[in-house]
This record gives C-alpha cells, sequence and structure tokens, in this order.
C-alpha cells in the first residue's frame, strides 16, 4: 500500500516539473543555518558563505531530489528520445537514409507476410475446407493431366461412388440482365451451379431460400440467388425482390434467395452476381465434352487417396463400357486449399525469401552508417565521460537512438506496406477467392 | 564533480569504513528522521539535520542531497507530511509532520533495527567467547 502510493505520486510528479518549493525549502535551510552561524560571532557574509559550503552542492542535492520525485527510468528514457531526435534534426542525411532504408525493407515484409498470411496461412472461409476437392480428369496417354470432366462420366460418379457427402458441377456464366423503365441492361458474371453446389460450401441464403434438390432439372430451373453485393448495387437490398422475376438471357427467372454478405466466389477479381441452377437434360450428355467444374466433399473420414481410388475403380469399369470415348481416362483430385495455393506458392515464398534477403541488407548498411557516425562522435562521448556520465548511461543514450530509428523506419515500413500492398494484389488460386491480401485483417488480426 | 555526487549520506567517523553501504544507510536515515518527528512533533529539514548531528555527539553529518530525498521519500509514501509555516524566528520554513502510517512504519522499523542489532551482537560476540 505504502509502496503504491509512493508510485501514483511519481507518476504525477511525471506531469509535474516544478522545483519552486524545494528550492525555497533550500533557501530556508541556508537561512537557518546562517543565523545559527553567526551565533559564533561571524559576519553575515561568512555566515552565509559557511552555510552554503555545509549544505554542498544545491544542484546535487536537487538532482537527487529528482531522481526520487518521479520515476528517474521514464525521465532519462524521455531526454534521450528527445536528445535522439534533436542528433537526427542535427544530421537529417544520415537519420533519413537509416530510416528509408529500414522503411523499404520492414514495408516489403510486411507487404508479402500480409499475403502470404492470407494465402498460405489463413484457413478458407468455409467450413471444414480441406473435405472440398475439385475433380479432374487425367489422360496421361493423350497428356492432359487436368481436364475438365465430362458431364456423362460426372453423373455416373455421383451415382456409383460413395466417397462423398456431395459431388456439384458448376459452370462459369456470363449473363444478360435486361433493364426495364429503372434499370439499363448489364452484363453480370454468375454462374450456374448443381443444387448441391452452395450447401457443399455451407452457403445458406440470408433471404429466402436455396436450390431445391429438383430445380437442377430441365424446366424447373427458371430460379436465380444473387449475391449479397449485387442486391445491395442493382436492387438497393430490397426484400420484396424475393418472388418477383428478373429477366436473363431474355427469359423470365423468380429471384428465390439472397446470399449473406461474406460469401464471396470471386471470379476475374468480381464477386459471382447471379447464381442459376445448371439444368441437364440428361438425355444429350456427353462423355467427350470436357467443359464441367466438378467440386465435392469428401465423407467425413475418407481421405483424399481413398477418394481418388474409388474414383479410378469407377474409371475404369467406364474405360470398359465405353472404349471409344473413355479409353485411358482417370480421376485426380486435389483439396481445395491446396488449388487454391498451388500456383501462388513458389512466388510468395520466393518473394519472402528476396525480402528476407533485402531485409538483411538493409541492417548491414545501417549497421555500416551507425559505425561510422559512432566514429565521428566519439569527442561527444570522451565529454560526456570526463564530465561524470557514466558508461551504462552513454550506452543507454546510443540504445535508445537505434530504438528510435527503429521506430521510426518500424512506422515508415507499415505505410508503405499498407500503401503498396493494393498494387500488390495478385491473382492467386483457384476461383481467385483469396485474392484480396486485406491488410488490416493481416497483421493485426 | 561525480566524486561529490556518489559521497555517502553519513559522513564522518562513524561512516569512515561504510562509504559503500549507501542503501543500509539510506534507510537508517529515514528511520532516524521518524524517530526525531515522533520525539520532537513538527520539524523542518534543518532541524532534523541538527538534531541528527547533536544526538550523535556530532559524530554523524548529514548529507542534504540525501536528507531531502529521504523526506520526499517519506513524504511520497505518506509517513510524513508536509506544512510551511513560520519557525520561531518567523522565518517561513517546510515542517514535516508524522502521520499515523509514519508512526506505524516507525514501529516496524525500530523493532526491525533491533531485531538486527540483536543478532549481529549475538554473532560477534561467539568469537570472544570461544577462543
Amino acid at each position: 500500500m505504502r509502496r503504491l502510493r509512493a508510485l501514483a505520486r511519481k507518476l504525477l510528479a511525471l506531469f509535474d516539473r516544478r522545483e519552486d518549493e524545494l528550492t525555497a525549502e533550500i533557501e530556508s535551510h541556508l537561512e537557518m543555518q546562517a543565523a545559527d552561524n553567526m551565533k559564533t560571532g561571524v559576519s553575515p557574509q561568512e555566515a552565509r558563505q559557511q552555510a552554503i559550503q555545509k549544505f554542498g552542492h544545491v544542484e546535487f542535492v536537487k538532482e537527487a531530489y529528482r531522481e526520487q520525485r518521479g520515476l528517474a527510468i521514464v525521465e532519462t528514457l524521455a531526454a534521450d528520445v528527445r536528445y535522439a531526435l534533436r542528433g537526427f534534426r542535427r544530421k537529417p542525411l544520415f537519420a533519413l537514409t537509416a530510416i528509408l532504408t529500414l522503411a523499404l525493407a520492414i514495408g516489403g515484409n510486411s507487404a508479402i507476410f500480409s499475403m502470404i498470411r492470407t494465402v498460405l496461412l489463413r484457413p478458407l472461409p468455409w467450413p471444414d475446407p480441406d473435405r472440398l476437392v475439385i475433380v479432374w480428369e487425367t489422360n496421361l496417354k493423350q497428356g492432359t493431366s487436368r481436364a475438365n470432366p465430362s458431364s456423362a462420366n460426372f453423373f455416373d460418379w455421383r451415382e456409383r461412388t460413395h466417397s462423398f457427402e456431395a459431388l456439384a458441377h458448376w459452370r462459369f456464366v456470363y449473363f444478360n440482365l435486361s433493364g426495364n423503365a429503372r434499370f439499363a441492361p448489364e452484363r453480370v458474371q454468375g454462374a450456374r451451379v448443381a443444387a448441391t453446389f452452395l450447401p457443399l460450401f455451407g452457403a445458406r441464403p440470408v433471404l429466402g431460400r436455396g436450390f431445391h434438390d429438383d430445380e437442377d432439372q430441365p424446366g424447373r430451373d427458371r430460379v436465380a440467388i444473387l449475391c449479397h453485393g449485387f442486391w445491395q448495387r442493382r436492387f438497393g437490398g430490397s426484400r420484396d425482390l424475393l418472388g418477383r422475376q428478373i429477366q436473363i438471357d431474355g427469359e423470365s427467372v423468380t429471384v428465390v434467395g439472397v446470399l449473406p454478405p461474406e460469401f464471396q466466389m470471386r471470379v476475374m477479381n468480381r464477386d459471382l452476381d447471379v447464381y442459376l441452377p445448371f439444368a441437364y437434360d440428361r438425355r444429350q450428355l456427353s462423355r467427350e465434352d470436357h467443359s464441367l467444374n466438378v467440386y465435392g466433399r469428401l465423407r467425413g473420414g475418407v481421405s483424399l487417396a481413398r477418394a481418388e481410388a474409388e474414383m479410378n475403380s469407377v474409371a475404369e469399369r467406364l474405360e470398359q463400357e465405353f472404349p471409344a470415348t473413355n479409353r485411358d481416362w482417370r480421376v485426380h483430385l486435389v483439396t481445395l486449399p491446396e488449388a487454391a495455393v498451388a500456383n501462388s506458392r513458389p512466388i510468395l515464398l520466393t518473394l519472402l525469401v528476396s525480402v528476407g534477403i533485402v531485409l538483411l541488407i538493409a541492417c548491414v548498411n545501417i549497421a555500416n552508417l551507425m559505425l561510422s557516425r559512432t566514429n565521428a562522435r566519439f569527442r561527444e562521448f570522451a565529454v560526456r565521460l570526463a564530465i561524470g556520465g557514466s558508461r551504462g548511461r552513454v550506452i543507454r543514450q546510443l540504445l535508445t537512438e537505434s530504438l528510435m530509428l527503429g521506430v521510426l523506419g518500424g512506422a515508415a515500413g507499415l505505410l508503405l506496406a499498407y500503401w503498396a500492398l493494393p498494387l500488390l494484389r495478385l491473382r492467386v488460386g483457384y476461383l481467385g477467392c483469396r485474392e484480396q491480401a486485406n491488410f488490416g485483417s493481416t497483421l493485426w488480426s | 564533480l561525480c566524486h561529490h555526487y556518489h559521497r555517502p549520506i553519513l559522513s564522518g567517523k562513524a561512516t569512515a569504513t561504510l562509504k559503500e553501504k549507501n542503501n543500509v544507510w539510506q534507510g537508517t536515515l529515514a528511520l532516524m528522521v521518524l524517530k526525531t518527528l515522533d520525539g520532537l512533533g513538527p520539524m523542518h529539514g534543518y532541524g532534523i539535520a541538527r538534531r541528527i548531528e547533536q544526538i550523535s555527539d556530532d559524530l554523524l553529518s548529514v548529507n542534504q542531497g540525501t536528507l531531502y530525498p529521504v523526506l520526499l521519500k517519506l513524504e511520497q509514501e505518506g509517513c510524513i507530511a508536509p506544512e510551511w509555516k513560520e519557525t520561531e524566528n518567523r522565518r517561513q520554513a517546510k515542517f514535516y509532520r508524522l502521520t499515523r502510517t509514519g508512526r506505524r512504519q516507525l514501529r516496524a522499523q525500530a523493532g526491525h533495527w533491533d531485531e538486527t542489532a540483536a543478532i549481529m551482537a549475538k554473532f560477534l560476540a561467539l568469537g570472544e567467547q570461544s577462543p
């Protein structure tokens, strides 16, 4: 309690640097001493002189008093910081060079690390993303390792395999949205998707409903689900839109749902605006038209290898059944997180190593700068030591200066990264779903 | 210059061999201040210094460079409370008064000091009993 009270007083004293009272107290001390001295019969001047002599050096008393009054560490730190800043202003070229060097190195590192964290380290924003897979067809004899699946094969897989909770096909489409009295016609990005596609990603509409299972049948597919951003932008977030008809590619389509704002499927740097069911006339399926995208969600406990083996055993049977079209066609599964980073990982890691080396070089440069500056300041240190500055105190001063350089350089670097990151946005990964390396949420979340 | 700064708080014969024990002496000086105020009532810095010197038969001389920080420390801890008042010679001086906290602190510290002294005395007597 006693210590706490003392600490509180000391903290308060940091903001109160007045010394009138101490000066008055010392003066009264000297006067009383002088008065007592005069009783021995000396002259007033002599008495005063003796009093001062006995008292000791007033400045040292004050200095000791100051040390007790506040928190000495904080006060000397503040003094060191002020001194360092004064030094920088006297030698602006040195300070500027060091700060800029640090800023470039730290800025580069922060920017690249932001991207790496967003792209490589943060999990995809969907439930159990590791169970999401992309299905590719391969034909090594024909030299294709990643072909889009054909529609007939897809439906056969869906009926004959058990490794997946769901297999969903989809295709990227540009839709023509007709205008009316209020809106201009517009070409929008969208997708034709299986009824199981959105549930695959755990996307539940915030308004209305998802697609019914039978809505990817021909004739029942005149329904649409809008993404949140598009709903806001084009329709002003109107809730009346549900159940209304919009004209897409010249057909009347009923809006049945709106997706939550956090659900985004980005293609070519833009969110998919409209989802329509992907209806297939089963009589017109083809085994040669490799043009679907197929995503699946593995059943819990089923490994990627086991799912791929099962898919390939189905593919072999299809090969026997349809030798003309399915010769040598096999299946390859890639998890979505892996697909999202496969292209960008080597680039990002290379960049990381490069900026790391840049940081090292910057440190060496700054060390050299500091060294030459220290040599030039030899006199200053000699004088400080000579008039009673302790060695530790000088070292602390130098450390404070370095720290100031580091802090300023770091701050400038973060600014630089903040400014540079939008320029660095790479298109990475499948669906481009994580191409936005978000600086704020990355460095501080 | 710096020699002056590091001078022990109490100089004179008593401290001749204890120059390095600043911390011990600082605590001791605080105790002496508390005891002085307890015995004489409110007193200013000069009076406290004189009193300590008198009681030690001028064997101790109080260094103001330590006395005033010690007074400030005791004030910060709430052991003493300052007040500007007139002396009998009609001078303004800053008087320090012992507070309740200070009185408690004095009892605790005095007890502690007695214990330490007793232990040291026993310890030093050991050699004399069994040569």
